[in-house]
């Protein structure tokens, strides 16, 4: 599904007049309408029921949010690789305190702080000191699994049920559920019918069962669109982001912004470790990020830095996950014909635009997928589990030279008065 | 000191450096017969230094100029800061080297030889000190202290006295079967760091050590289970085969980065989730593995001609061996250094890493040092397993270790991406796991070691920055008035800072009133003593 961002892009060539505001909705309608098709087509009808939509939630929620603070962080000029300790720390805080007060939203609280302490660790590291930016964040991700298994067993030791690795069961945060319309709905998605019946299911599994906290990590994504692109606060943070030197000229409060930028940016990390610890396994457990963080910095990379695209990368990663998890190779196995169709379409697209390579490698690989699809039924189960990584890989790699990084990302910048 | 009288003759260097040693070493020998060897020690080396820098004037100019070139002795930094410096070394190092000297030698031997080195170190490094280096060697001493600062503290609010702790941690880490433990554990870190090191000496990220590792060792594991080849040869084709795979795979990220313009971090992370994969889907029976015990399946065991024989490590005292790959890792560390600074490649790799625009300008082909850099790199990288793989499991198998990249990432930091220091580094890191392994017996979670590593690798990246740019920019100052005072113009111009600065490394930016012999012998002072 990862294709269509690339052949819809090359589309947008053309770009009618505003085209760019459509352009995720268009995207994501056309994803939509494909993964129907090949529903249809193949007969994977967990392609696109209730139930992976529900997981795709919960699966891309984490990584929305950690990518959601990579934006945060990356939009003011520091790379956050530390993403990964930030959230490790909103698992640990997240499950102790919902546990210990018996409230997921104390866990929340605490989470989303225990995370901005991470956050706050690498704004002094980067911004007073200037240290590099990736060598402070990997510090800060061998710090925060060390720290938080020394104090898993600090606190954890005497409790039956939890230990070094993991906590007791905390209480969860409430769902919500809209009343009556998935009854309404669920003959019409067990009809089968092409886009009617996927468009019910995707209903059905929006309108059941969501936690609170998906609901919340939802909003946060035209939350932060707003902060960031339609105020005043937004743009002198993008602008410390893109020329901190200017910025600093116009007095513009540089140091201010980026403390702020990052501490927001680990909070969400944290927020993201609190979904992954309270609502996606109801423990704390060592190890539950699982590079959920490093993903979260390239979904947002493969979204081009904007709320927008890193949602669909969040997404991209989820529903994959969500296919693997739920049905294992054969679903993802469906998925191989739609890449090769689209690799196809991209390699004629390219031989329009007269680049050959391009067309005959875009072109093989189709083939190669073909074959690969006709003649197996399955994908092997751990080449499946990281199918969303390699799809990152292909997407990034066809589509990066598009994407453009905020100017002064990465920068060890320091004011001038110093 | 240096209110005593001093004659009024010259000596030469060899001369005074001779009478330091005798001093030093005599004074050692002397009290090690009344107090315990390593305070006569102490005090032997602390006696010879006062003679050195009583000596100093006397010691004719050429043989007494620090490696910067620059006159520095005399000034303010020199004083309280580069001589406290040397003496520190020179006592830790002739103590270091007593020590261990002890597990072979007599005490009294031990404690002369050790006192002759400090004495002959406190005489080189009291002359010969960069500013430079000792400002590195300091910021890594006050990050050293903060950490265990910190750690202490952690300790104390978790109700855990920190010096019991510390000392059983010492006298356990310094057993001969952890030491053993330690040296091999230290050769495989060492491995993964030169290879971080290589990336990062051109500020080129490669996170992937980890995946590459992985795959690499399991890959060559194959090769030297499957195929059964006549000794030497057998360990040649596994290793060529680890270092092709590494290559390859960290290949993958640098031409993604040159052709496509993919970030080598996103590319390295997600290539090493991707080698998580390939392992487990190659690691399973009925393709590459077999069954090992109940609950470990791996490649079959290469035979015994394959395997590369340990070092006995009697003169430690302990029945273990060290991994015969400790050569590799020491090869692989002299070849990095010559690589650095020694041939044209490293020299671009190194303009590269400062300066993309500058190196670009003076006609370095960026993009083939990034592809090459990642290359090697990963070449590096693929060893990493090898010592563990060929010196003691014989196998790859579920067990195998992980993770060994990440560490790798932490100790170039510590060891500042030197070969020399990214010894001591893997070596103190490997001792603080090996060290607290005790802890768990008397009921303290051994992760304080972790928090310990972790701390110290954010403090010393932080204050070597902060140290590095508050000396640079008082050996600007002090040119500036050296300047200042030879043309008889104001210091002022030199003494301003000067704007923004965006590099970190030493002498990264050429800062203004330095001329370029200076910006280049402070680097190589830097780097490479």
């Amino acid at each position: 599904m990862s294709q269509e961002l690339n052949v819809m892009e090359s589309v947008t060539k053309r770009r009618p007049k505003g085209w760019a505001r459509w352009r995720v909705l268009t995207l994501l309608m056309a994803v939509f309408v494909s993964l129907a098709g090949l529903r249809v087509i193949t007969g994977q009808d967990m392609l696109t029921d209730a139930g992976t939509v529900r997981t795709t939630l919960t699966f891309a929620v984490p990584i929305g949010l950690a990518a959601l603070g990579g934006l945060w962080a990356e939009r003011a000029g520091i790379i956050n690789i530390g993403l990964e300790g930030m959230m490790i720390f909103g698992t640990w805080f997240g499950a102790y305190f919902a546990w210990s007060f018996d409230n997921p939203w104390i866990g929340l609280l605490a989470g989303t702080l225990g995370g901005m302490l991470g956050g706050l660790m690498h704004a002094v590291a980067t911004v007073t000191f200037a240290v590099d930016h990736i060598v402070s964040g990997v510090a800060i991700n061998i710090l925060a699994l060390g720290a938080m298994r020394y104090m898993s067993i600090l606190v954890y030791s005497d409790i039956p049920g939890a230990g070094a690795a993991q906590s007791p069961v905390a209480p969860s945060f409430p769902t919500l559920n809209v009343p009556w319309l998935p009854e309404v709905l669920a003959p019409v998605a067990q009809s089968g019918i092409f886009l009617v019946s996927d468009l019910a299911s995707l209903v059905i599994g929006l309108t059941t069962r969501m936690s609170a906290l998906t609901l919340i990590a939802i909003l946060l994504i035209p939350i932060t669109y707003l902060v960031l692109w339609k105020t005043t606060f937004g743009l002198r943070l993008r602008s410390v982001g893109e020329n901190p030197d200017a910025a600093e000229s116009l007095g513009v409060p540089v140091y201010t912004l980026k403390y702020i930028a990052v501490v927001v940016s680990g909070g969400l990390a944290g927020m993201g470790g609190v979904f992954l610890a309270i609502v996606a396994s109801q423990i704390y457990q060592e190890g539950q990020t699982g590079g959920r963080g490093y993903i979260g910095l390239a979904a947002m990379i493969f979204g081009n830095w904007r709320p927008g695209g890193l949602a669909m990368g969040a997404g991209l990663f989820g529903y994959t996950d969500a296919l693997q998890v739920r049905g294992g190779g054969a679903a993802i196995h469906a998925l191989l014909l739609l890449l090769a169709v689209v690799l196809l379409v991209v390699a004629v697209w390219q031989v329009r635009k007269d680049r050959k390579g391009i067309a005959i490698t875009g072109f093989l690989t189709a083939v190669v997928l073909l074959l690969w699809y006709f003649s197996t039924d399955s994908l092997p189960r751990e080449l499946a589990t990281y199918s969303p990584h390699i799809a990152t890989l292909l997407v990034l790699s066809l589509a990066s030279q598009r994407l453009r990084a905020p100017a002064g990302v990465g920068k060890q910048w320091r004011a001038s008065r110093s | 000191m240096s209110k005593l009288p001093r004659p009024d003759t010259t000596m030469s260097g060899p001369v005074a450096a001779a009478i330091a040693v005798v001093l030093g070493t005599g004074v050692t020998v002397g009290l090690d017969l009344a107090l315990l060897w390593w305070v006569a020690l102490i005090i032997g080396v602390v006696v010879a230094f006062g003679f050195v820098a009583w000596s100093a004037p006397l010691v004719p100019e050429e043989s007494r100029s620090g490696a910067d070139g620059a006159k520095e002795e005399g000034t303010a930094l020199h004083n309280t800061l580069v001589v406290p410096t040397a003496l520190l070394l020179a006592v830790v190092t002739g103590l270091l080297s007593a020590w261990l000297l002890d597990l072979q030698l007599q005490e009294w031997a031990a404690a002369l030889i050790g006192g002759a080195i400090g004495s002959a170190l406190a005489f080189v490094l009291f002359h010969r000190l960069s500013t430079m280096l000792a400002l590195s060697f300091a910021a890594v001493f006050a990050a050293g202290i903060l950490a265990i600062g910190v750690t202490a503290a952690v300790l104390y609010f978790s109700g855990i006295p920190p010096l019991a702790t510390f000392e059983r941690m010492l006298e356990y880490g310094t057993r001969p079967n952890s030491m053993v433990q330690i040296i091999n554990d230290g050769v495989t870190y060492y491995l993964a760091a030169v290879a971080v090191a290589i990336g990062f000496k051109m500020k080129l990220f490669n996170i992937g050590v980890d995946g590459q590792y992985r795959l690499a060792a399991l890959l060559a594991a194959a090769v030297g289970g499957y195929l059964v080849l006549p000794p030497v040869i057998s360990q040649f084709v596994v290793i060529v085969t680890a270092v092709a795979v590494g290559g390859v795979w960290a290949g993958i990220a640098g031409y993604l980065k040159v052709s496509r313009g993919v970030s080598e971090v996103i590319s390295t992370i997600m290539l090493n989730s991707i080698a998580t994969g390939i392992t487990a889907y190659l690691l399973t029976e009925g393709r590459l593995a077999v069954e090992i015990s109940t609950n470990n399946i791996g490649t079959p065991p290469i035979p015994e001609s394959g395997w590369v024989p340990g070092i006995p490590a009697t003169f430690l005292g302990s029945e273990r061996e060290i991994f015969g790959l400790l050569f590799l890792a020491v090869a692989v560390g002299i070849a990095y250094w010559i690589m650095l600074n020694r041939t044209r490649f490293g020299f671009e790799l190194r303009a590269t890493g400062q300066s993309m625009t500058a190196a670009e300008a003076s006609g370095v082909d960026v993009k083939k040092m990034v592809f090459l850099s990642m290359l090697f790199s990963g070449m590096v990288a693929g060893l990493v397993g090898l010592p563990q793989l060929l010196g003691s499991s014989h196998y790859y198998a579920l067990d195998f270790p992980t993770g060994i990249g990440f560490i790798g990432i932490a100790i170039a930091l510590l060891g500042r991406n030197h070969p020399v220091g990214i010894v001591f580094a893997s070596l103190f890191w490997a001792f603080l796991n090996q060290a607290a392994g005790i802890l768990p017996f008397d009921g303290i979670p051994q992760e304080i070691a972790v928090i310990a590593q972790a701390t110290i690798v954010l403090t010393v990246v932080v204050v070597y920055e902060v140290v590095h740019r508050w000396g640079r920019r008082y050996q600007q100052q002090q040119i500036g008035r050296q300047l200042g005072r030879t043309t008889e113009t104001t210091p002022e111009p030199a003494a301003v800072s000067h704007g923004p600065e965006h590099g970190s490394d030493a002498g990264a930016d050429g800062a203004p009133g330095r001329s370029e012999e200076d910006g280049t012998d402070d680097k190589s002072g830097g780097e490479t003593q």
